[in-house]
């Protein structure tokens, strides 16, 4: 029997409580990165990996060199070519990619069975650096599935050696950690991930210590501007060799109901395991007046336990609204990631969903095997 | 599903490949492939635009298309959906509209949700896709013109599901009672007076006049779903007893759907409700068993039959008067010889400090790991771990009488 199911602890405070729980234990995380974990495992900064100092996308030619000798469970060098792929063509020219498909199958407690190969996503990033250090154009298109599609398209300007970044054009905006699943609650709910980009001009600083951004968008998510909407997102982290926190703010004015979102985040090793968390509240006004809350939450551990492999395993939270009782969702996920060479990986997980009884598609069962190479 | 563990190292050493298919094929073991049908969204899908949104929308998309964030500014919750959805173009592709009425085909809802979209992943992305039978539901909503609201019904409002079930045994009070129905409700019409909830009265029978109403925290039917009534009774003190729930379809008042149409109420036992005319309650039942987290429940299912034989009083101050010494024989002498009183053999203890169950001697009695005596009850089987978790719940609380 749960204590819970009779002392109706509000759902705020209980995750309120459990993400300071985390916090007092250790201490938080990345702001950006497609695997901010490895962000907190080595006490970097996204922008040490990634093109984006927001991370996420093209990885440099460090990002490229640690995935090879840190990540990869072995290097393989052709004999002819002895220097590998770092994705730098030359000096001005940088080209990389990602692809991730699959085999997924999932169980819809008491409805559906269902089970598919498919390409979920194939993306190119071109890296153009007109003036090295200072001016790069930066694309990244995903080609699969389907037609062509634009997910960022910017010009990036790194005054006084990147402290200082200013980006304009199509990206995805800086509010939490920059975890690669979309369908983290935390990513999902606050529609700010790897499938909602987002048109306008993003002002960053970067210190040893300090990575903050601030970004002026449309507010449409990649449907170009609209009449009474606009977006403004807010992220700052500060970083530690073991540990790193950070916040978030985003706003979205829209005439068929704002968004408020507030997000804190945190990353920390313990031992060999390296955590990530995060909590996001989202609130949706209605114009006829009223809003609803929504919370989010994400804990994470990363254990790789050995060169090449990650286990990885989560439990996330959601209340989906605050007007609604008893539609509380829970997430568990269970990860292993392989990779036998560079720029190759073998991903296969379990996960749980638990959701409310009445809709089966939050109560379900889902198990992939997934290939990810990226270059 | 089982998902097996070794620890044989060697093998993770030497065989990462051989590992890791091995754990694909545990991880899938007992999966297969099909297409089954109905939808994951719940209830039942009509081709009727507050059906789709009700069972499909809301449920399976308003987990991204929703607030000012939405993908694409596609909002789908029900405030929304309709007036993004049809006849406008489409932003992935601007030639094509998201809701063509007439011509599903050239609809890019469809196209989305049968995963043939030139641009994109299928919807609902990162879930499981839609049957392709409840699809073609949609697709016959669209080819009818794909209107917001349908011709008007003109047959009564049924009941389609109950939470919980007709006729069931639960262990515990559920605190609401959640009715489904065939279409939208008139939220006007659902109130205390159309959804009544009683329970016996203890003696297992209804309509002898000793029924004990049940006075609900409210009764709504939520905007996020209005084929919904709801009866709070988060408040009510559980007893086990056998509950009784009536949904009026006759009467001074009645509930009524959105075009007027009166409860088709009559159960027998199938969903839905209903013989086809307008009119007739639903009524049905269902039994709450077991010890409830209330002192009386506990007096009645524990204290007394097991306890109080031994625990029977007067009460004493002197720990060699035990166990008579402690009074355990009415719901009174209970509260008082328990709640806020210090336990004699361990004095570091209340018997039963309110809201603490932890720190409750009483627990500690009854689950063996008390500093001093013998496992409650004494000479007897201890008290099964349900049992013991309702009265940490009663002490959880606050320890009440």
């Amino acid at each position: 029997m749960s204590l819970l199911r009779f002392k109706e602890i509000p759902t705020r405070i209980a995750a309120s409580v459990s993400l300071l729980l985390t916090f007092a234990f250790a201490i938080v995380g990345s702001p950006a990165s497609a695997e901010p974990y490895l962000a907190v495992e080595t006490g970097l900064k996204c922008v040490s990996c990634h093109v984006n100092p927001s991370g996420g996308g093209k990885r440099n030619v460090f990002g490229m060199t640690y995935a090879r000798t840190q990540i990869a469970a072995r290097t393989i060098l052709t004999d002819d070519d002895p220097s590998p792929w770092d994705s730098e063509i030359n000096r001005w020219l940088g080209l990389g990619g990602d692809y991730r498909g699959g085999f997924q199958s999932t169980d819809v407690t008491g409805l559906m069975d269902t089970s598919d190969w498919s390409t979920q996503k194939a993306t190119i990033q071109l890296e153009i650096k007109a003036l090295p250090g200072l001016l790069t154009f930066y694309g990244d298109e995903q080609l699969a599935p389907g037609n062509s599609l634009t997910r960022e398209s910017y010009i990036l300007v790194t005054p006084a050696d990147g402290k200082y970044t200013i980006k304009a054009g199509q990206f995805f905006l800086p509010f939490g950690q920059r975890l690669q699943d979309d369908n983290t609650f935390v990513r999902q709910r606050s529609g700010v991930n790897f499938t909602t980009p987002d048109e306008g001009f993003e002002l960053g600083l970067e210190l040893p210590r300090w990575s903050a951004q601030a970004a002026f968008t449309d507010g449409t998510a990649g449907a170009g501007s609209a009449p009474g909407k606009d977006q403004t997102s807010l992220s700052a982290s500060y970083v530690r060799p073991r540990w790193r926190v950070g916040a978030s703010y985003n706003i979205s004015d829209d005439p068929l109901g704002d968004r408020t979102m507030q997000a804190v985040f945190a990353g920390w090793r313990t031992g060999p395991i390296s955590w990530l968390a995060e909590l996001d509240f989202i609130q949706d006004d209605f114009p006829s007046g009223g809003n609803n809350e929504i919370t989010a939450t994400l804990i994470e551990g990363n254990w790789r336990f050995r060169k090449g492999h990650n286990f990885k395993f989560g439990y996330e939270f959601l209340e989906p609204s605050d007007i609604v009782s008893e539609d509380e969702e829970e997430r568990y996920s269970l990860v292993w990631e392989y990779s036998p060479f560079q720029l190759f990986q073998v991903r296969s997980g379990y996960r749980v969903y638990n959701g409310v009884p009445l809709i089966p598609a939050t109560n379900r069962d889902e198990f992939f095997l997934e290939l990810h190479a990226y270059f | 599903m089982t998902v097996a563990t070794t620890s044989n190292k060697g093998m993770w050493r030497k065989s990462p490949v051989v590992m890791m298919t091995i754990f694909a094929v545990l991880a899938t073991a007992g999966c297969g492939s099909g297409n089954g049908p109905s939808i994951q969204g719940g209830g039942i899908l009509l081709p009727i635009f507050d059906s789709i949104q009700v069972n499909a929308l809301t449920p399976l998309c308003t987990n991204c298309h929703v607030g000012a964030t939405a993908p694409l500014g596609l909002r789908l919750d029900a405030a929304n959906s309709y007036a993004l959805l049809v006849g406008r173009a489409s932003t992935q592709q601007p030639g094509l509209l998201r809701v063509n009425p007439g011509n599903p085909n050239a609809s890019y809802l469809i196209q989305k949700l049968e995963g043939t979209a030139a641009t994109g992943g299928q919807m609902p992305l990162g879930a499981p896709a839609l049957a392709q039978a409840d699809i073609d539901i949609i697709r016959q909503w669209i080819t009818n013109g794909a209107l917001r609201t349908p011709a008007p019904a003109i047959d009564p409002v049924r009941v389609t599901s109950l939470d919980p079930l007709p006729n069931s045994a639960v262990p515990m009070l559920p605190m609401t009672i959640t009715a489904i129905f065939d279409r939208e409700l008139n939220a006007t019409t659902v109130d205390a007076t159309t959804f009544l909830v009683e329970r016996t009265g203890g003696d297992g029978t209804f309509g002898d006049g000793n029924e004990v109403s049940i006075i609900p925290v409210s009764v709504t039917v939520p905007n996020f779903n209005s084929q919904t009534a709801v009866f709070d009774m988060s408040t009510t003190s559980p007893v086990e007893d056998t509950y009784q729930i009536t949904l009026a379809g006759t009467g001074a008042t009645v509930m009524l759907d959105l075009g007027g149409n009166a409860l088709d109420g009559e159960f027998s036992g199938n969903f839905p409700s209903g013989d086809g005319t307008a009119g007739g309650n639903f009524v049905a039942e269902f039994s709450v068993v077991g010890v409830q987290p209330t002192l009386q429940s506990i007096q009645d299912n524990v204290f007394t039959p097991t306890c109080a034989g031994c625990h029977t009083g007067p009460t004493s101050n002197d720990v060699n008067d035990l166990p008579s010494g402690m009074d355990l024989t009415s719901l009174s002498m209970s509260f008082m010889s328990l709640v806020g009183v210090t336990s004699l053999q361990d004095g570091n203890f209340q018997r039963v400090e309110a809201d603490d169950p932890g720190a409750s001697y009483l627990i500690q009695k009854l689950e063996g790991t008390a500093t001093g005596g013998v496992q409650m009850p004494a000479g007897g089987p201890p008290l099964d771990q349900a049992t013991i978790d309702v009265i940490r719940q009663w002490i959880f609380d606050g320890a009440t009488m």
